[in-house]
């Protein structure tokens, strides 16, 4: 023994220094790995809402739209999910450099993959109907997103004079061919659809909120040509708040006889 | 005689195998210790620029941590690249936090294979003549510390690619390129100096 190696021996006997036992860095192993696995989920599901939201077919009525394309194009992208998505493959990149052979990888590789399996897995959860559940559960927790949503939904949709409209049925009056929308300012609009043909039969319900591209016919009559699904959008059922008692008395006050009398009174005034 | 030949037994035992009779016996240590002495006080003399005193505590401290963290040793790694890693951390969390200490980095003995490293970056060629081992050695010292360091590592401890990558824990491309760019920046310096010289003699 050399004298060295003697003192580090007599050091670690005289303060009974010991090896930290295996499990501790299993243990830490595993949180590493759990954190990026974790990222990688979270950065899927952010993927998934990102394909659910440009699913919801917004971005096929930048041609309906007045001005620039790719100005309405930038103002429909899911900043928050993009941001979310960027987030995630971050924390995800973070965690695995922390693995014992995270450093055996270079950056750019790591993050292109972490992105790509943020692609495959988000597709997968949005086959799933993953991405609807998520953005229903986070408009229903965080009040700030569900605001953003509706600012967001109403400043492209709620344009009658560009013939765009967005609103929930609160009527349907299927001999005269007309239902009635309330838009996200409370107003109501008798809608035409006379000429349209129901993307499917689920859609036409009280409740429901639709996506109408039209033209304005008058103070509150649009005239639909199209009647879309607004598949990012939390309807009654989506939201499980049908309140019977309530829909009932809504109904009463807001049905079409009511609302085309409410016109006729005015019009005599 | 027994005990001599009991030592010389064990002297034959891999690193590794060395690491999991010290798991159950600290007196294993002493022969991975005694392996590793010699090329670590060089290692971080070379890599430091510290004072005897100042290596002599740091490799005190790389021996300590890694025994601590023996059980956290990948047999998928040289032993060598592992401690050389515990080492590396070392130095930087040891020296460079002393910013303002002059450094003088030392490579005693190291004159054949400074000319080596001058050899390999074609230098000597390029300026008709054989460098020193003085004038290497005070080029590798003017380097930026990321390059030094890759060079000491493959010229001086002559560490392979994989075992640099190890060491640095950083991908083997980016060792590729961080030798690459050292050997750029060495020749920069020395064809500096050499028109430097030139102007003196004139």
């Amino acid at each position: 023994m050399t004298k060295f190696s003697e003192s580090i021996i007599g050091k670690i006997k005289c303060e009974h220094i010991a090896p930290v036992p295996r499990w501790h860095f299993l243990l830490k192993g595993c949180v590493f790995w759990t954190l990026f696995g974790f990222s990688m989920i979270l950065g899927s599901l952010s993927f998934s809402v990102i394909v659910h939201i440009i699913r919801s077919g917004d971005f096929g009525v930048c041609d309906h739209l007045q001005g620039n394309l790719i100005t309405s194009a930038v103002m429909l992208l899911p900043y928050f999910w993009l941001v979310f998505l960027a987030l995630f493959t971050i924390v995800a990149y973070i965690n695995w450099k922390c693995t014992k052979s995270g450093y055996r990888f270079r950056r750019r590789w790591i993050i292109l993959v972490g992105v790509l399996l943020s692609i495959i897995f988000g597709i997968i959860f949005y086959a799933l109907g993953m991405a609807t559940r998520l953005d229903n559960l986070m408009t229903k927790a965080i009040p700030l997103y569900d605001i953003s949503k509706h600012n967001a939904r109403k400043e492209l949709w709620l344009q009658p004079e560009s013939g765009l409209l967005v609103g929930k049925i609160i009527e349907i009056d299927e001999i005269g061919e007309k239902i009635v929308i309330k838009d996200d300012d409370g107003k109501d609009w008798i809608v035409a659809d006379r000429s349209v043909g129901w993307e499917d039969d689920d859609l036409e319900r009280k409740g429901k909120i639709v996506k109408v591209i039209g033209k304005k016919m008058g103070e509150s009559d649009f005239e639909a040509s199209e009647i879309r699904r607004c598949n990012n959008c939390q309807d009654d059922e989506d939201m499980g708040e049908v309140d019977e008692e309530l829909a009932k008395k809504e109904a009463a006050k807001n049905t079409h006889r009511n609302i085309i009398i409410d016109k006729e009174d005015s019009r005599e005034k | 005689m027994e005990k001599e030949k009991e030592s010389n037994i064990y002297a034959e035992k891999t690193d590794e195998q060395l690491v999991a009779l010290t798991l159950k016996d600290e007196n294993f240590y002493a022969i991975l210790i005694e392996r590793y002495e010699e090329k670590l006080t060089r290692y971080i003399l070379r890599i430091s620029g510290g004072s005897k005193e100042d290596v002599e505590d740091t490799l005190q401290d790389v021996f300590i941590s890694a025994y601590k963290n023996l059980n956290d040793f990948d047999p998928d790694l040289k032993f060598s690249s592992w401690i050389y890693r515990i080492a590396h951390n070392k130095v930087i969390s040891h020296f460079r936090k002393i910013t303002a200490r002059p450094k003088t980095v030392t490579y005693e003995g190291d004159g054949q294979l400074l000319n080596i490293l001058a050899s390999d970056l074609d230098i000597a060629r390029d300026l008709e003549r054989k460098y020193t081992g003085e004038e290497v050695r005070s080029i590798l010292e003017e380097l930026d510390e990321k390059y030094r360091e890759v060079l000491v590592l493959k010229f001086l401890e002559e560490k392979d690619y994989k075992e640099i990558s190890d060491i640095l824990e950083k991908p083997m491309g980016t060792v590729a390129t961080l030798i690459n760019r050292a050997k750029k920046q060495f020749k920069e310096k020395s064809l500096k100096r050499e028109a430097n010289n030139k102007n003196i003699i004139k």
